[in-house]
């Protein structure tokens, strides 16, 4: 069974894009409210969370990353490393909190909505 | 076969990179040395023999979609007047004024300035004075005290003559920059043809009064030939000098139709001032927004 879920944002594969194109945002704030990390490091850490159930075209990560910026949610500053290159790091903003609060309360509601529909109510299921 | 892997990143970043439109050079140099990291991190990743570097590029994404968003959201934030410093924000409001400086010369010789045009004026001055303090130019402070004390006739001499050693000083600047470096050249560019035709229309305005419909009409086609060029939509400064002359010219508009100024004929300076402002509003609204509108279709296609 495809038990790997591969999602291709902008390209429908194993699942509907529109399900996920809205919550690429709400992935890189959560990631992002436990430490400021750079790009590369949010997918990895995106892909480590979802058990390697969630991997995207990883490019797509930094249109969203400025649309970020621009609103924002995160900021971004680039920092000297002690072996290697420097590095751009991004750290959520109190708005960036903020609004993952938002999301994740809508994402909640929308699970529990979710459920109700797939499953069916209690009192309408046959046995 | 594997192709060594840096020159497969250089040649996925070339296509990015030519995605990235009238992004500032150093940004896109920015953007290209943050991506090429990622993807010397997805490169090195690669654990099976089997891997090609292509693969870990397929894994990126398509480098024309990734570099037509990375425009795309750069544009969203340079059409925001709240993401320009204040500097920029007071010159927009100084270039305004000038159709302000063209609405009251136009004035029959008979007219008399009134309490709201001193106010106006007075504001004009102000900010002036500040554009000129921020950005550091001579014609500003020279205009500015001549509009207090009453619109000397040697004061727009002067800023003629310094207007055209500010245009000389821009040019050799432009030559300083290197040679593809074409949106800062073309952002030099567009700042020296404006610095120039308000240099020589503002004191042509008051200096030959009997051709002042020709310069009224020259003044009015200004917009309109940047339009045409496609210069205004290249740097957020002059967009939204025109944005603010839109709204501007409009509003001076429907305050001197309201008045019933300078509707008596289509020669009458005011007139001019007022039908300008409807013109700008009338040509570059649409063309404004279809322009948006283009431009976000192809940077999704």
């Amino acid at each position: 069974m495809y038990s790997r879920v591969i999602l291709f944002f902008g390209e429908d594969m194993a699942m509907k894009d529109d399900i996920t194109k809205g919550h690429t945002q709400t992935m890189i704030l959560a990631v992002l409210d436990r430490e400021p990390l750079h790009g590369y490091a949010i997918a990895r850490e995106i892909e480590r969370k979802s058990d390697g159930l969630l991997t995207c075209q990883e490019g797509v990560l930094y249109p969203a990353l400025r649309a970020m910026e621009r609103e924002g949610l995160v900021s971004s500053q680039w920092e000297n490393q002690t072996n290697g290159p420097a590095r751009k790091i991004y750290t959520i903003t109190e708005s960036g909190q903020n609004m993952l609060t938002k999301r994740t309360q809508a994402w909640q509601q929308l699970q529990v909505a979710m459920g109700s529909i797939l499953r069916g109510k209690p009192n309408e299921q046959t046995s | 076969m594997n192709r060594p892997a840096e020159q497969a990143i250089d040649e996925y970043l070339d296509q990015l990179s030519a995605q990235l439109g009238a992004m500032p050079s150093e940004i896109q140099q920015e953007t290209r040395e943050e991506l090429r990291q990622h993807l010397q991190f997805l490169v090195a990743r690669q654990s099976t023999p089997r891997q090609i570097t292509e693969s870990a590029l397929r894994q990126f994404g398509d480098p024309v979609v990734i570099g037509r968003r990375l425009a795309l959201e750069w544009e969203e934030g340079e059409w925001s007047l709240s993401g320009l410093p204040w500097q920029q924000r007071i010159a927009v409001i100084r270039e305004a004024g000038a159709a302000e400086i063209a609405e009251v010369a136009l004035q029959p010789s008979h007219f008399r300035l009134k309490t709201i045009d001193y106010c106006q004026l007075a504001l004009l001055a102000v900010g002036w004075i500040l554009s000129s303090a921020a950005q550091g130019t001579m014609p500003g402070l020279s205009l500015a005290p001549s509009l207090l004390m009453g619109l000397s006739q040697g004061a727009f001499v002067l800023y003629f003559a310094l207007g055209m050693i500010a245009c000389f000083l821009e040019w050799k600047g432009m030559g300083a920059l290197p040679a593809d470096d074409a949106p800062n050249r073309r952002k030099v560019l567009n700042n020296l043809i404006a610095r120039a035709g308000l240099s020589i229309l503002i004191p042509g305005v008051f200096l030959f009064p009997q051709w002042v419909n020709i310069f009224a009409v020259a003044l009015m086609l200004m917009p309109v030939l940047l339009w045409a060029t496609g210069r205004y939509q290249r740097t957020p400064r002059s967009r939204l000098v025109l944005q603010t002359a839109l709204v501007y010219g409009a509003v001076m508009g429907i305050l001197l139709g309201a008045t019933m100024r300078g509707i008596d004929t289509l020669t009458h300076g005011t007139a001019l001032a007022a039908y300008s402002g409807w013109l700008w509003l009338l040509v570059m609204l649409p063309f404004n927004f279809f322009g948006r509108w283009f431009w976000k279709r192809t940077a999704k296609r």
